[in-house]
């Protein structure tokens, strides 16, 4: 099922983990709440693999998302207060805070 | 731009006239000639001015760096032409040598009688491409630079030559690091092409030299195609999928590859690939299939981009670009992408005209995946723009509306920034095989928009002569050049669209951009003047079509955007204006029938641009406009000027043309003018008195400028 208004993804987030293996993920992203996602980082221009696409919430630990190329994957999800924490398919963990609309 | 002041003291002499120039043709007197008959002297032909400008369109180029040795490079010179003049970059691969071998040691032999001779192995270039054959294809190993052009020829010139200038980008293959070697020009002349080239006016050459001035080198780049670049599509699918051949309509891949200026062509070829595993499709698979399937495999000979229709895909839903990363087991990125038949659209209002079909059967949104992919196997991210090739299905169809619903809303275009790039990115960032999927635009170097300076001091004030005009109707805009502060400037003093320094672009309501310029060029006639403060130069544009077709053909908001632009001490400068404008819709029958003929006949531009009897269709769809009421005010000046002037035996009658004008015939300023001289030319009969009473009411009341008003209010 897509996020919802209710899911507590939505909303804009920046990403506090500096890290190698983190490195292509957006800086800043906004999950909507139709289900879908924008991504970007800097400066403009720069690549993420989460640019533009979809977010799917397989279930409370694991969301679907639509990545640069088209591809779903499937990443392992903990939200802890404004905090979420991905960890992507090579193990890659990474965290975005909560941003105020 | 101010001017500077005059030096104090008397006005220096006036140089003496140039002596006259020595006859090129000098004619002896024939003999048998009695002195009577000799040859009258007629006056000294002056030479026709010949307007040249860059070709738009792929050229061959070679550049040789002086004392390079067996050193040359060969590339391409893409030139793009749009309504701010031209863009272009170009890329260029090292030409390969070749080592002639020494011969091989032969069986002891007497000792000679004379010396044999040393023989070394010889170097020796190979020869370049052939421009006969078109836009050439270098071997990626061979890539060196990417030319970011930042000085072109934008317009036209007299000369025969121009100075093109660029940054020489050096590509390191190791890092795929870019390192700016600094700033090149030269001063490209007009030649005659060697044989080989298709065109023998379009071959030019010249001296390269660094910031120094020093020359470095020799560059010449000769026309070959009308297109930026050329790529082949192949499509191979399984026997359950259909072929992505176009969008159940008018866009093909021919029709895609025509809006970047790449020459696409489509290799419809295997319809019988084996499913490996079952309906689903991995991505190893998937780029297995490819490696087995595809009908060429060198993509140093040839771009081709493999789409392979299958019916499902492990991945995703609808398509990948698979090949990047762990996928690509041949190491040669982004060769091709795989989309999905057998996707069922669910049955959900976003999904609009084709929720629940099976994807194959779905052609519009299936074709456009199928561009999609291939956007990203030419290195192309997601872009949400507007609702053009790189923007995600899911974003289109969630923003589709009741009134435009999914797929209609899909819009058949590239994004204007991802037009640039198909079109100017460097060769090894769009082609198969060059830099792998997710190299950044922020690390890739691309030619700059334009190399136009903004002409500072001056505003362009662009203002609709009416806010909303009907579905059909041309639309008329004043144009007001001023100073803005003290300075005085050097401007064209004509800006009318044909002084060749006006041109532009209308956005319509779904975004598209068409573009528009001058038909007639009077070169002759626009030098220019020196605009003080207080002053103006005013001019009036009628809108109707443009390179890309009609430019208001359906209901909405239009942005129309102007550049004036000018040489100015061998630099181009310009300035701009835009306004909006509403189309309204069709109120009825007869204004339907009437807009549809003015929309698809081309000629009606003609009929208003020269308006000559012989523009027949053009004529024909002005007279089906004259017929409609709501169109008629639009109109009317245009078919009273064609009667008021003369055509071949048909004399000019003024006295008809001013009685086509009334209360709600719509001018301006400058169509004002024009109907004061129909008065002028009627004399006193009772049209030309009447259009006259009618004009002085006009412009008693409407604004039309301080020099029309005083033609009026002299009638």
């Amino acid at each position: 099922m897509p996020a919802t208004t209710e899911h507590p993804l939505v909303g804009g987030w920046e990403k506090i983990t500096v890290s190698a293996c983190s490195k292509i993920y957006p800086d800043r992203i906004v999950f909507t709440p139709n289900g879908l996602y924008a991504g970007h980082r800097d400066p403009p221009g720069t690549f993420t693999t989460w640019d533009v696409g979809k977010l799917v919430v397989i279930d409370a630990g694991h969301v679907r998302i639509t990545t640069a190329n088209d591809e779903h994957v499937t990443y392992a999800v903990t939200i802890t207060g404004d905090v979420v924490t991905f960890v992507d398919p090579d193990r890659c963990a990474f965290s975005y805070r909560r941003v105020s609309p | 731009m101010p001017i500077p002041p005059l030096p104090p003291g008397p006005i220096p002499p006036l140089p003496q006239p140039l002596p006259p120039p020595p006859d090129p043709f000098p004619m002896p007197p024939h003999p048998a000639w009695p002195e009577v008959l000799q040859p009258m002297p007629f006056p000294p032909i002056r030479p026709p001015m010949r307007l040249r400008s860059v070709r738009c369109g792929c050229y061959v180029i070679n550049y040789t760096p002086t004392g390079g040795g067996l050193v040359t490079y060969d590339g391409t010179l893409r030139v793009e032409c749009h309504s701010n003049g031209r863009t272009a970059s170009g890329d260029l691969y090292q030409r390969p040598t070749f080592v002639r071998p020494m011969p091989l040691p032969t069986p002891p032999i007497p000792p000679p009688r004379r010396p044999i001779p040393e023989f070394r192995p010889q170097v020796l270039l190979l020869p370049g491409p052939n421009p006969a054959a078109g836009i050439p294809i270098l071997a990626r190993a061979r890539y060196r630079y990417y030319l970011s052009v930042t000085q072109i020829l934008e317009q036209w010139t007299v000369g025969n030559a121009f100075t093109l200038g660029w940054d020489l980008w050096r590509f390191d293959q190791a890092t795929r690091a870019w390192n700016n070697e600094g700033g090149l020009t030269a001063v490209m002349t007009w030649v005659a092409a060697p044989a080989n080239y298709p065109s023998s006016g379009d071959y030019l050459t010249g001296d390269v030299r660094n910031g120094a001035g020093v020359t470095v080198g020799r560059l010449t780049m000769g026309w070959v195609s009308s297109y930026l670049r050329k790529a082949t599509v192949e499509i191979d699918r399984v026997p359950q999928s259909e072929s992505p051949l176009n969008n159940g309509g008018a866009v093909t891949w021919r029709t895609v590859g025509d809006g970047i200026g790449w020459d696409i062509t489509v290799d419809e070829s295997d319809a019988n690939v084996a499913e490996p595993s079952g309906e689903s499709w991995s991505n190893a698979e998937c780029h297995a299939a490819m490696l087995a399937r595809r009908d060429i495999a060198n993509v140093d000979a040839e771009w081709r981009y493999h789409v392979l229709c299958v019916r499902r895909l492990d991945a995703t839903e609808r398509g990948i670009m698979y090949d990047s990363g762990a996928t690509d087991s041949n190491n040669v990125p982004r060769e091709g992408c795989a989309i999905s038949s057998h996707w069922v659209i669910p049955n959900t209002p976003d999904w609009g005209l084709v929720q629940g079909l099976r994807f194959g059967t779905a052609s519009a949104p299936y074709f456009r995946t199928a561009v999609h992919e291939t956007g990203h196997a030419m290195c192309l991210y997601h872009n949400t723009a507007d609702n053009g090739f790189l923007n995600t299905t899911d974003v289109i169809s969630a923003s589709a509306t009741p009134a435009n619903q999914f797929p209609n809303n899909i819009q058949w275009s590239y994004a204007a920034d991802d037009q640039k790039r198909l079109r100017h990115m460097p060769d090894v960032y769009v082609r198969p095989g060059g830099v792998p999927f997710g190299t950044s635009y922020a690390s890739t170097p691309i030619s700059p928009d334009d190399m136009v300076s903004d002409a500072e001091g001056l505003d362009l004030e662009v203002v609709p002569l009416l806010d909303a005009v009907p579905l059909g109707a041309p639309v008329r805009v004043n144009l007001r050049l001023t100073t803005r502060g003290d300075a005085a400037c050097h401007v064209p003093s004509s800006l009318g669209l044909d002084s060749g320094f006006v041109r532009g672009e209308v956005t319509d309501p779904s975004g598209a951009v068409r573009t528009f310029s001058p038909l007639v060029l009077c070169v002759d006639h626009v030098p220019l003047k020196v605009l003080r403060k207080g002053e103006s130069v005013t001019a009036s544009l009628t809108l109707l079509r443009g390179g890309q077709g009609s430019l208001f053909s359906a209901p909405g908001a239009y942005t129309i955007a102007v550049v004036a632009s000018w040489d100015l001490g061998g630099s181009e400068v310009a300035v701009t204006g835009a306004a909006t404008v509403m189309v309204t819709s069709i109120v009825d029958d007869a204004h339907a029938e009437a807009a549809l003929k003015v929309l698809s006949t081309p000629d009606t531009l003609l009929a208003l641009v020269l308006g000559g009897d012989h523009v027949k269709d053009g004529i024909a769809a002005v007279q089906a406009a004259m017929k409609s009421p709501v169109l008629r005010p639009h109109f009317a000046h245009i078919e009273a000027k064609r009667l008021a002037t003369r055509f071949g035996k048909r004399k000019g009658n003024p006295d008809a043309a001013a009685g086509l004008i009334d209360d709600a015939t719509v001018m301006s300023p400058a169509e004002v003018k024009k109907a004061a001289s129909f008065v002028s030319a009627g004399g006193s009969s009772v049209a030309a008195k009447g259009l006259a009473k009618r004009l002085k009411a006009r412009v008693a009341k409407t604004p039309v400028g301080d020099e029309v008003k005083s033609i009026v209010d002299a009638l």
